[in-house]
């Protein structure tokens, strides 16, 4: 990274700036489009006038979602499921991770273990067996079904192994020495130490919650109980045109006001555009961190 | 010594945990099939217990009342879905409504939903494709074409012939019988099998929408022949019709999905008398695929000529509709093919905008002497069908008598049934939705007009009652619902259908409307996407020699095993 002053070296400089910059404004025009169609006035909207300013500027839109029901509903209900579900997840991960990143001559089923998890990353059973499954369970219609069948995912805790790996040996002798059992070792010791890990490992698991619509459609018997994904995803779906009715004809109109879809998209993106920014730091460093091992 | 049990120990905990936790599934789930087989079994119980009943109450009197209110009231269960047209009064769903209500009070029918799921098409779709693989029927429940065939065929469903002619009433046998080919595909081994569909031909076929404001304008004459047409496309791109002094104007609309309900070129295709993905006689008498056509090319080679000439969006390729419908509520685009709704969306956007915009429809212009036909495929798609072994197997007759009676008929209540202060009740009911006009839309406009001219509305139905009063509304300067009086008004869409495509037969009907055949089955999601590649790049350009080489691929590629099927089922029909 040293700075070059001879020309080429600037010319790269700039031509990097230049393409990075274009690169993230590519990724920005989307969302801000969508943030100006939220704000602009629903003709506009409609006749496609609106790119990156609004036109029109109104909030109707906004007032209206927030006194949806459906959406705050919605969204009460993704929330307790990103906090119920990061919990659960990383609890599981913690305590997986921990026996698993203990050598073969301390836990002598550890290979075997290992391959147990990992193979469910390599075979699933496939949609209707997992339908099956959860329903005998019965889990369906409830907040767990949404959390229980994902509760353990086996790439984080492959991710976070690797990190409780990474930390010196010697540590945990110490402790042992000092009389310390795993218990205390695991949360005394490695937890405290990975905490890089363990928030991007957070930020993983709650993005994935937030971000998953299919299985609250799947798994949950009444709209009523739907995240906010789910619920979305029937409010932005396009409808299919060659089946229309002349009682879909008249709601089509309605249900296709762009403003209101935008500021419904904009309103569920928020929460983690928010978390983001906190967490990210850790992000790089943690993903990086566990990878290589001495 | 020690530390070697210490190993053991870890090792052995997490794996009796596993055990434990494997066991604990595996118990759950016997637990559950152990349950069902207890559901199924008192099911069948009490299904031999109604069987009984049943047969000596026919030995003592052998006429049954088919309206005999159930005491005690029964439940049967079943599944819907909703979408964002569904509106509620505070403290109602499609748990307890007024249908819902009356259901138990006036037929002893307590209805249960096993699940609502949000989303009318793909959603419910997965939904019951689980529900029927994992075994967890509800007695009464809505199924598309594919799973009603399959269902059928695994003798799943309960025949429902012999109750719809015990317990059906006038009105309910009228509405069965009166779509012979909806009646057709509800059908299984000359068994009817679910309660089908209302049969509508008119509301897919595509019309001619067109800026009359403009074709004033530039005082062009009106689309009679295909010439015309064009001309008209020419003057609508050149001539700038908005007057703003850019050549930012279309002639003819166009999405990515080449034909829909909005836009719809086949509609322009029709002109050329090709139809696209319909089957259509031949001379000899057999059924072929209009995509296959000679006439399909050369409509096809006029389509590329007209986005050569500016005419079509040069960026339809990549827009759906309610992308390309943008262009058309933003005052750019003069004409295009759709359905009868059209005017209430996108038409109506861009009227509310612009105080000068009007469109009118016109039947298909033709290209040669012979009158274009409006292709129309009435997809039958919505079956509602009894789980085999259901205990009450004639209580969605029941139910069924129930709508027709309290919509169309003579004891129709709308205000509670129908729409209640602007909420569209008539939703919530089972067998709602498309499902509810005996005569069709054809028969709603004539009756509006005959209301108009007469200045009374005492004899329309709720339906028509709300029509007439937003066209009131409109003749009295309210443009927010120009949309429903081009729809049903003088001059409407039903207007040019009744004089056009009904009257004047001008209508080339499907004539394959059999459930999907193996072959479909197997092979029409690559054929479909072959003929919108292969069409698109038509008529973006690509040589039109191609379309002999399309042709070839098509039957290459499953096409030739699917017309002998269609053709086979056509023979035994």
């Amino acid at each position: 990274m040293v700075h070059s002053s001879t020309l080429p070296g600037r010319l790269f400089r700039a031509a990097n700036a230049f393409f990075l910059l274009a690169l993230a404004l590519l990724c920005l025009f989307p969302l801000v489009n969508v943030l100006a169609v939220s704000f602009s006035s629903s003709t506009a909207a409609s006749a496609g006038m609106v790119k990156l300013w609004p036109v029109g500027f109104n909030l109707a839109s906004y007032r209206f979602v927030l006194q949806k029901p459906e959406f705050m509903r919605a969204l009460f209900i993704s929330l307790e499921r990103v906090s119920l579900g990061t919990a659960v997840n990383m609890l599981l991960t913690v305590t997986l991770a921990y026996p698993l990143a203990k050598e073969s001559v301390k836990f002598r089923g550890r290979t075997f273990y290992v391959w147990f998890f990992v193979l469910t990353m390599l075979v699933s059973g496939g949609l209707i067996p997992w339908y099956m499954v959860i329903k005998s369970a019965g889990l369906l219609d409830s907040i767990w079904a949404l959390i229980l069948p994902g509760a353990v995912n086996v790439y984080n805790a492959v991710l976070l192994l690797n990190f409780f790996r990474g930390l010196p040996k010697e540590l945990e002798e110490a402790a042992f020495v000092d009389g310390a059992g795993h218990w205390t070792i695991l949360w005394r010791i490695f937890v405290p130490l990975s905490m890089p890990a363990l928030a991007t490992l957070i930020l993983f698991t709650m993005v994935g919650h937030w971000n998953s619509w299919f299985d609250g459609m799947i798994l949950m018997n009444t709209p009523e109980h739907y995240p906010l994904q789910s619920y979305l995803q029937t409010v932005v779906i396009s409808h299919d045109l060659s089946l229309v009715t002349m009682s879909d004809a008249s709601s089509l109109a309605e249900v296709s006001d762009r403003t209101m879809k935008s500021a419904q998209i904009f309103l569920a993106a928020l929460p983690i555009l928010c978390v983001y920014p906190f967490l990210q730091r850790f992000f790089i460093k943690g993903v990086v961190l566990g990878s290589v091992k001495e | 010594m020690n530390k070697r049990r210490n190993k053991w120990a870890t090792a052995a905990v997490p794996g009796l945990l596993l055990l434990a936790m494997t066991t604990a599934a595996c118990g759950g789930g016997n637990n559950g099939n152990n349950a069902n087989a207890g559901g199924n079994g008192d099911k069948n119980a009490s299904n031999a217990a109604a069987n009984q009943t049943a047969n000596n109450g026919a030995a003592d009197a052998p006429t049954v009342d088919p309206n005999a209110k159930y005491d005690p009231p029964i439940e049967v269960t079943t599944v819907r879905y909703t979408d964002s047209s569904f509106k509620f009064k505070d403290g109602e769903s499609l748990d307890n409504n007024a249908w819902t209500k009356a259901y138990e009070s006036e037929l002893g029918i307590k209805v249960k939903n096993k699940w609502v799921v949000n989303g009318e098409g793909n959603q419910y779709n997965q939904k019951i494709n689980l529900t029927i693989t994992s075994g967890d029927l509800p007695d009464m429940f809505m199924v598309d074409a594919k799973q009603f065939r399959d269902l059928a065929e695994a003798g799943k469903l309960e025949d429902l012939t012999a109750l719809v002619d015990q317990y059906g009433s006038p009105l309910t046998k009228e509405m069965i019988d009166r779509g012979v080919n909806a009646k057709a595909a509800a059908s299984y081994d000359g068994k009817l099998y679910a309660i089908p569909p209302a049969e509508d031909y008119f509301g897919g076929a595509p019309l001619l929408w067109v800026r009359a404001d403009w074709m004033k304008k530039l005082s062009l004459p009106e689309p009679k022949t295909m010439d015309d047409f064009v001309k008209i496309a020419e003057a609508f791109t050149k001539q700038d019709p908005d007057g703003n002094g850019k050549p930012d104007t279309y002639g003819l609309a166009a999405s990515k999905d080449v034909i829909s309900g909005y836009p719809d070129l086949s509609g322009f295709m029709n002109g050329f008398h090709a139809y696209m993905n319909i089957w259509v006689k031949d001379a000899s008498g057999k059924l072929v695929n209009g995509n296959v056509q000679p006439e399909m090319k050369t409509a096809l080679a006029k389509l590329q000529e007209l986005y050569k000439d500016g005419v079509i969006d040069k960026e339809f390729g990549i827009k759906d509709g309610g992308k390309a419908a943008e262009l058309q509520t933003a005052g750019k685009v003069g004409m295009n093919f759709g359905a009868m709704w059209n005017p209430l969306w996108p038409l109506q956007d861009g009227v509310t905008k612009d105080p000068n915009a009007e469109w009118t429809p016109y039947p298909i212009p033709s290209v040669d002497g012979t009158p274009a036909k409006a292709q129309s495929s009435a997809d039958f798609n919505a079956f509602w069908v009894v789980k085999k072994g259901a205990a009450h197997p004639e209580a969605i007759v029941k139910l069924f008598n129930f709508y027709n009676e309290k919509i169309v008929g003579e004891s129709a209540e709308p205000a509670v049934y129908h729409t209640d202060n602007g909420i569209e009740v008539f939703k919530y009911a089972l067998m709602a939705g498309g499902f509810g006009t005996p005569q069709g839309l054809l028969t709603v406009h004539k009756n509006v007009m005959d209301a108009l001219s007469a200045g009374d509305a005492a004899k329309l139905t709720p339906e028509e009652k709300s029509y007439f009063d937003k066209i009131k509304l409109f003749q009295g300067g309210d443009r927010t619902n120009w949309g429903t009086n081009k729809v049903f008004g003088e001059n409407g869409s039903w207007a040019v259908i009744g004089a056009s495509y009904s009257d004047g037969g001008l209508l080339m009907k499907n004539e394959f409307f059999g459930p999907p055949t193996p072959g479909m089955t197997e092979k029409r999601a690559i054929l479909d996407k072959l003929v919108l590649e292969s069409f698109t790049k038509i008529i973006l350009g690509a040589p039109i020699g191609d379309f002999d080489k399309f042709v070839e691929n098509w039957n290459k590629l499953g096409g030739e095993q699917i017309t002998q099927e269609v053709n086979d089922w056509y023979g035994s029909k």
